[in-house]
């Protein structure tokens, strides 16, 4: 628990901070370990890329004009894909 | 190649890059990513941007395309499935200047230092915001890009003053007259087959680009590929000859290895 505040005092956003709390007591991970993690990190972050793209681009008018209420709820996945974003740099080797 | 249509109509927004343009028209982009979705985003992106943007999915494709397309900016993803990413940012270093932006899943500091040594000017991880690519792209476009620009510099053409597509070309003491067909060296008339004119003319257009021998060969002959590397390097060792320099290098046309040939002699780049 001290750990976990320590992380989101370190500037974490959401649940990364436990995330990154619990990465950093592992230390480093080398071998098959860490390439796994790598992997996987990787692996998510090219599905995100897609979806924080084109929220991006929706919530810009790329599509058209965008009514108040689409712009909150884009709003919401754009939000929860930078915290996904944030768990997948907090899990990095 | 990707073709994409456009999301809606768009105009240049606040980081666009037409202003900015080291090219007459808009600006070209080519993006090299092997996801089609993130290649699409990007080109779309791109275009919000005020380029006139083309995608590829392979890094042989990609390569393809920058000669060709002679862009002015590149994307380029680290994870192809024919090449490694950092073979092909040596690559593209080979044949073009563009400004060069990698944009990777890959989280390592060292492919970010690789790719910057072997020539990227910028390196983005995945995911990226579009907003911020079309930010930093504008700030890059604004910075003057070499106080040397160097000869595949964009726009190093116009500089050097030549018109590609001008009756006559003028290369030193060089002439070709395309009117006329014919081409003269230091007042001498050089009597050319067809090929090798059309050679030349290509060459003389584009003093500064790097020609692969497949390109040439739909140009001279506008079709595929009518035979092996041998036959457009025959006429050009001819064509060589003819201009008073050995077969196999010279002044005027200067071979590119791996790729195929490049036109040089005075006030070019060779």
């Amino acid at each position: 628990m001290r750990e976990h505040r320590h992380a989101e005092e370190s500037g974490w956003p959401g649940g990364a901070g436990a995330v990154a709390a619990l990465r950093e007591a592992l230390g480093p991970l080398d071998g098959d370990t860490g390439e796994l993690l790598r992997d996987a990190t990787h692996q998510l972050r090219t599905p995100l890329t897609s979806i924080s793209g084109y929220v991006e681009l929706l919530a810009d008018g790329a599509a058209g004009p965008v009514t108040e209420e689409q712009a909150l709820l884009l709003e919401a996945v754009a939000r929860n894909t930078a915290r996904l974003t944030a768990l997948i740099d907090a899990l990095e080797p | 190649m990707v073709e994409g249509h456009s999301i809606g109509q768009h105009s240049v927004g606040e980081h666009g890059v037409g202003q900015h343009s080291v090219t007459a028209g808009r600006p070209k982009a080519l993006v090299i990513e092997d996801a089609p979705d993130i290649c699409f985003l990007l080109c779309e992106t791109l275009r919000q941007g005020g380029f006139d943007a083309s995608g590829a999915t392979t890094a042989a494709e990609g390569l393809e395309l920058a000669s060709q397309l002679q862009p002015d900016l590149v994307t380029l993803d680290l994870t192809l499935p024919d090449l490694d990413g950092i073979e092909v940012c040596r690559r593209l270093r080979a044949i073009s200047n563009a400004y060069l932006i990698i944009l990777t899943a890959r989280a390592e500091e060292t492919d970010r230092l690789i790719g910057l040594e072997v020539g990227a000017d910028d390196y983005m991880l995945k995911p990226f915001s579009p907003r911020e690519l079309r930010a930093r792209i504008g700030a890059m476009f604004r910075r003057p890009r070499l106080a040397d620009p160097g000869p595949f510099a964009p726009g190093a053409e116009a500089a050097a003053g030549a018109d590609p597509d001008a009756d006559q070309l003028c290369r030193g003491d060089l002439v070709l007259d395309r009117e006329s067909r014919q081409v003269t060296l230091a007042g001498r008339a050089i009597p050319l087959t067809r090929t090798e004119f059309d050679l030349l003319a290509a060459f003389m257009s584009k003093p500064r680009r790097v020609w692969e021998r497949d390109t040439l060969a739909r140009l001279v002959w506008h079709t595929d590929w009518p035979g092996g590397d041998h036959v457009i390097d025959v006429h050009v060792a001819n064509l060589r000859r003819k201009l008073g320099d050995d077969a196999h290098e010279g002044r005027w046309i200067h071979t590119v290895r791996g790729v195929g040939y490049r036109f040089g002699g005075p006030g070019g780049s060779g």
